[in-house]
């Protein structure tokens, strides 16, 4: 069960990393405070899934990452968006955009299809 | 140009090569904050820490799932940076050829020489010597080396269990034939029927022979016994192309070769031309049961079946041929035969010749491209010891060891590289002027080109003389942190660059004496070849071969009477001293080998009571014309005909060996060899008296023993066509119009071909030792060049480096003649360490020549001695330069320096 929320939720995982990095540099546990308490827990995630999709944005360029001192003086892993991962996260939204327009205009539509209406 | 460094590059260090360690910080860092979290929100900490462990899930397989994106993204990286380094080192390059033009022109430019060379000659080398033959399996093909009768292969071809065996005659020769209403020579080959399949070739148009085919039904128009053909003929694709514009009719068609009608029934692939690359027709060979045993006129070949190797087939060879005895007529004769019966490889046989030659050759050019790459390295060193300044900033501000020796070597690379582009340019340019050059009878000539073998070859040259000029200089670059810290320490020594580069030299000189002895050797060769006398006189002498359709087939009378007429009109053509006819002339064609027994002779005490000569059939003038003396006896007279007794005439060798100080006059000698047609009508072999004895004469080569045997034109059955002697009164004449108005005169279809002065037939003979010496020769000018190149160069650099030291010697009252042998003694201890070295290995060397060599002694110390002393003296003068510059150096300014 939850491999399927996985399966449905990777592609918006991309999309949720960045929109979080856009914010500024973040370790793998701010990006993953922040979508918990943006979405209200709403994805109810395992957490560690995030952390393979981070280095799979990296490897692709779209992050980059260095070591840092965390707010309480530990060694944490920051994360960055580059000019590339920038861009693609304006992409990404507006796909996002209307994809979201589009399946809520289908899962709230009210009126049947019209050839069903001749029958 | 700035760019923005990648952020990984920074970190690369310490990121990349702890991917696990990092992993499992991340994820224990996760882990933490959210126990901190949950903790703060009230919960117990180890039940929080259970908490953020279930929340996060499994850590092994996200970790391992990391490290796998991790692994492979460093790889990545890695390849990246690497590229981007190496493009970076040659912008770099690039700017450093730039800023020095006439520096990096110099190396590149001793380099395009020395590719292009070695890739020439490898592309000679290759197509001469290393490509295999052009048929499917080479490997398998075979050479039978026997007396070469055709009842040996007709009995090979039905008894042999280890190969398929095929035959040709060995000794193509000229038809004359009429395509399209003119008179044409072309070069034909006799062929068994199965020679086609033994090669794998097949006809691009038509088929091949049938083995009836190989029983003769018409007259024989080849010109004796042994040519007899059954009307058809194979054509090659040039003749096709050329006479038949490429039509499928061609098949079918009849040519008209020497007067007699020939079907056209195949035509071969371009590029086939066994055996021999002038070749253009091809007749099935005559296998007359009547004539097996005569003629050594079937060379044979085959191919080993599956599963038989060479020695198989040369067990079974040895073992057959001795069978043979007893199907010969003539078996008493021959109590040897079969006892030195041999089967090589094909290819091998085929080069066997000329493989010395061009390994020599080759090894020139290895050394000369060794002298090269030390020439190009110590350029390079030079020019390190001056760049070591940059190498120790550059590795000051933390560039690695191996960082330094890439840049250095990428740089050597890209001179190397873009050297070996231009190389293979200027290689096919010379190409292509070197196959005008190289010697005609050197086999598979015609297989020398630029392929993509040669083109590989010549990379890999550039690539390995890149890196073989370039690897001490990028050693030298890894040191450069270390003596910083000498030079910081003030231990400033050049000694060990000095003595490196001065080495570097020495070995150039003596490399320079190794070539330069052995070019010695041959052109000290070449002129003992060249003063050879012939035995005749060249000046003024013109050659040429008159060929009527169907001659040897003609009654002799009708053949004496032809000669008789076209020597009266020839005598009558303005411009003719003198002109006779033969049936063969020296180094040309026509001449063949005969074994001949004296009368009285046949005792066991004889090796078979016979011996080996060269025989030719002359006219009375021949000995006038060609300039040889009649030392004993007498000449040919016009009397000597088909009639009269028949006579002979010795040369002073055969004399000398066979009767030593008695007169061979009145002596009888009989030709065994050709016994089949020799046969007079009381079938017996007829005796000829010996009448004269005349100057030794070489025939092939001008190292051949000169063993000849001639006999009146009139009293010699197998003629086939007619060379003409003739001595003209001017150098200028050109007498191949002439000639071939008089011919037509007596017979508008007989050709006259093959027009040439005789001293240009015998350049020809000496062209493949001249070639190797020329070419050697060429190689030494070279090597000595660079020698005096290289050290010149290490000892004006020397002097740059030791200007200061020089002017402190001077200032602590040191005289200019001192600072003049400093340098002048440098550069004599390089010439004759040099010297010391290259002697004995140009001694050791020069033996593989003494088989290319004629009269000369290859340890023959003068040449040695002579060499050194020329070298010796290239040292001298480039040692004495330098020092006379050091002898002016201004003390004062000297201190100054740098």
């Amino acid at each position: 069960m939850a491999d399927d929320r996985l399966s449905i939720l990777k592609g918006a995982m991309d999309v949720l990393i960045l929109k979080a990095l856009s914010w500024g540099p973040m370790h793998g546990y701010g990006v993953s405070y922040w979508i918990r308490h943006v979405t209200d827990d709403a994805f109810d995630l395992q957490e560690g899934v995030l952390y393979p999709a981070l280095h799979r944005l990296e490897a692709k360029g779209w992050i980059t990452s260095e070591w840092g001192v965390s707010e309480n003086n530990r060694r944490a892993k920051y994360y960055e968006l580059t000019t590339l991962g920038r861009k693609q996260l304006r992409q990404e939204l507006s796909t996002w955009t209307k994809f979201a327009d589009a399946v809520t205009k289908v899962v709230s539509a009210t009126n049947k299809p019209a050839w069903l209406l001749r029958r | 140009m700035t760019r923005k460094t990648p952020m990984w590059r920074r970190y690369l260090t310490f990121w990349g090569r702890n991917i696990e360690r990092d992993v499992r910080d991340e994820l224990e860092f996760h882990l933490d904050a959210r126990a901190r979290e949950l903790i703060d929100q009230g919960w117990d900490p180890v039940a929080a820490r259970t908490e953020a462990r279930r929340r996060f899930g499994a850590t092994a397989p996200i970790a391992a799932a990391c490290h796998q994106i991790d692994r492979h993204f460093e790889r990545e990286r890695r390849v990246t940076r690497y590229l981007a380094d190496v493009v970076e080192d040659m912008r770099f390059a690039w700017r450093q050829f730039v800023r020095q033009p006439r520096y990096f022109a110099l190396i590149a430019l001793t380099l395009v020489v020395g590719i292009a060379a070695s890739t020439t000659f490898f592309a000679v080398v290759d197509g001469t010597l290393l490509k295999p033959l052009p048929y499917p399996e080479p490997d398998r093909l075979v050479r039978l080396t026997t007396w070469n009768l055709r009842g040996e292969y007709v009995n090979f071809r039905e008894r042999t269990r280890t190969m398929e065996v095929a035959a040709y005659y060995p000794a193509p020769r000229e038809v004359t034939l009429e395509i399209a209403g003119r008179p044409a020579r072309l070069s034909a080959a006799g062929v068994t029927a199965d020679l086609f399949r033994v090669l794998r070739i097949e006809p691009t148009l038509g088929r091949t022979f049938t083995f009836d085919e190989m029983r003769p039904n018409s007259p024989g128009i080849l010109g004796g016994t042994h040519w007899r053909t059954s009307g058809v003929v194979i054509v090659s694709s040039g003749v096709w192309q050329e006479y038949f514009g490429s039509s499928p009719r061609v098949i079918g068609q009849t040519l008209l070769i020497e007067g007699v009608p020939h079907t056209i029934v195949g035509v071969m692939p371009p590029g086939f031309h066994f055996p021999r690359r002038d070749i253009a027709l091809w007749f099935p060979h005559n296998i007359d049961p009547a004539t097996l045993w005569a003629g050594n006129v079937a060379t044979m070949i085959g191919r080993l079946r599956e599963g038989h190797t060479l020695a198989d087939a040369r067990a079974e060879v040895r073992a057959v041929l001795p069978t043979f005895r007893e199907l010969m007529p003539f078996a008493q004769y021959v109590p040897y035969y079969g006892r030195d019966a041999n089967v090589d490889s094909l290819s091998e046989s085929i080069v066997a010749g000329s493989r010395r030659v061009l390994l020599v050759l080759l090894a020139a050019i290895g050394v000369v491209l060794l002298v090269l790459c030390v020439n190009v390295a110590n350029l390079l060193l030079a020019r390190g010891i001056a760049r070591e300044r940059e190498m120790m900033t550059r590795a000051a501000l933390g560039a690695g060891r191996t960082r330094l020796a890439r840049q250095v070597i990428v740089e050597n690379l890209t001179i190397a590289f873009g050297s070996g582009v231009l190389g293979i340019f200027l290689a096919i340019a010379s190409l292509r002027i070197v196959t005008r050059l190289l010697p005609p009878d050197l086999p598979r000539v015609e297989q020398v080109a630029l392929d993509a073998r040669v083109l590989l070859f010549a990379l890999g040259v550039s690539l390995a003389t890149g890196l073989a000029f370039g690897l001490m200089p990028a050693i030298r670059a890894t040191r450069a942190g270390g003596r910083l810290l000498a030079r910081a320490a003030g231990v400033v020594t050049d000694r060990r660059e000095r003595r490196m580069s001065s080495v570097l030299a020495a070995l150039e000189f003596s490399f320079a004496v190794v070539l330069a002895a052995s070019a010695v050797l041959l052109l000290q060769s070449l002129w003992n070849l060249t003063s050879i006398d012939p035995g005749f006189r060249t000046e003024r002498l013109v050659t040429a071969s008159v060929s009527p359709p169907g001659f040897a087939e003609q009654e002799p009378t009708s053949r004496v009477l032809f000669a008789q007429r076209l020597l009266e009109n020839l005598r009558a053509v303005p411009g003719v001293e003198s002109v006779a006819l033969a049936t063969g002339l020296p180094f040309d064609a026509g001449l063949f080998g005969t074994v001949f027994q004296i009368e009285g002779r046949l005792g066991p005490g004889q090796r078979f009571g016979t011996a080996n000569a060269t025989y030719q059939g002359v006219t009375q003038d021949f000995f006038v014309t060609i300039g040889t003396p009649v030392i004993e006896g007498r000449g040919f007279l016009g009397s000597d005909d088909f009639r009269s007794t028949r006579v002979a005439l010795i040369s002073r060798r055969i004399a000398r060996e066979f009767w030593g100080d008695h007169s061979p006059i009145g002596a009888r000698i009989r030709f065994t060899d050709n016994r089949q047609y020799m046969i007079g009508p009381d079938g017996q072999l007829p005796w000829f008296t010996i009448v004269g004895v005349v100057g030794d004469v070489h025939f092939a080569t001008l190292t051949d023993d000169a063993a000849m045997v001639y006999l009146p034109l009139s009293q010699k059955w197998d003629v086939q066509s007619l060379r003409v002697v003739v001595r003209t009164s001017s150098e200028a004449s050109s007498l191949g119009g002439t000639l071939q108005g008089v011919v037509s005169q007596l017979d508008a279809a007989t050709p006259v071909t093959d027009v040439r002065a005789y001293a240009s037939r015998l350049g020809e003979t000496i062209a493949r030792p001249r070639f190797a010496a020329y070419l050697l020769g060429t190689f030494a000018v070279i090597a000595v060049f660079l020698a005096a190149v290289g050290a010149y160069g290490v000892l004006s650099h020397a002097l740059s480096r030791r200007v200061r030291e020089i002017g402190v010697r001077l200032a602590f009252g040191a005289s200019r003649r001192d600072v003049f042998a400093l340098l002048f003694g440098h550069g004599m201890r390089v010439t004759l360490c040099g010297l010391l070295l290259g002697v004995p290995a140009a001694i050791a060397s020069t033996r593989v020549l003494s088989s290319l060599l004629f009269g000369v002694n290859p340890s023959n110390p003068a040449v040695f001695a002579g060499v050194a002393i020329v070298l010796l003296l290239v040292g001298f003068f480039v040692s004495y330069l330098p020092a006379r510059r050091a002898r002016s150096i201004d003390p004062i300014a000297a201190l100054r320096y740098e």
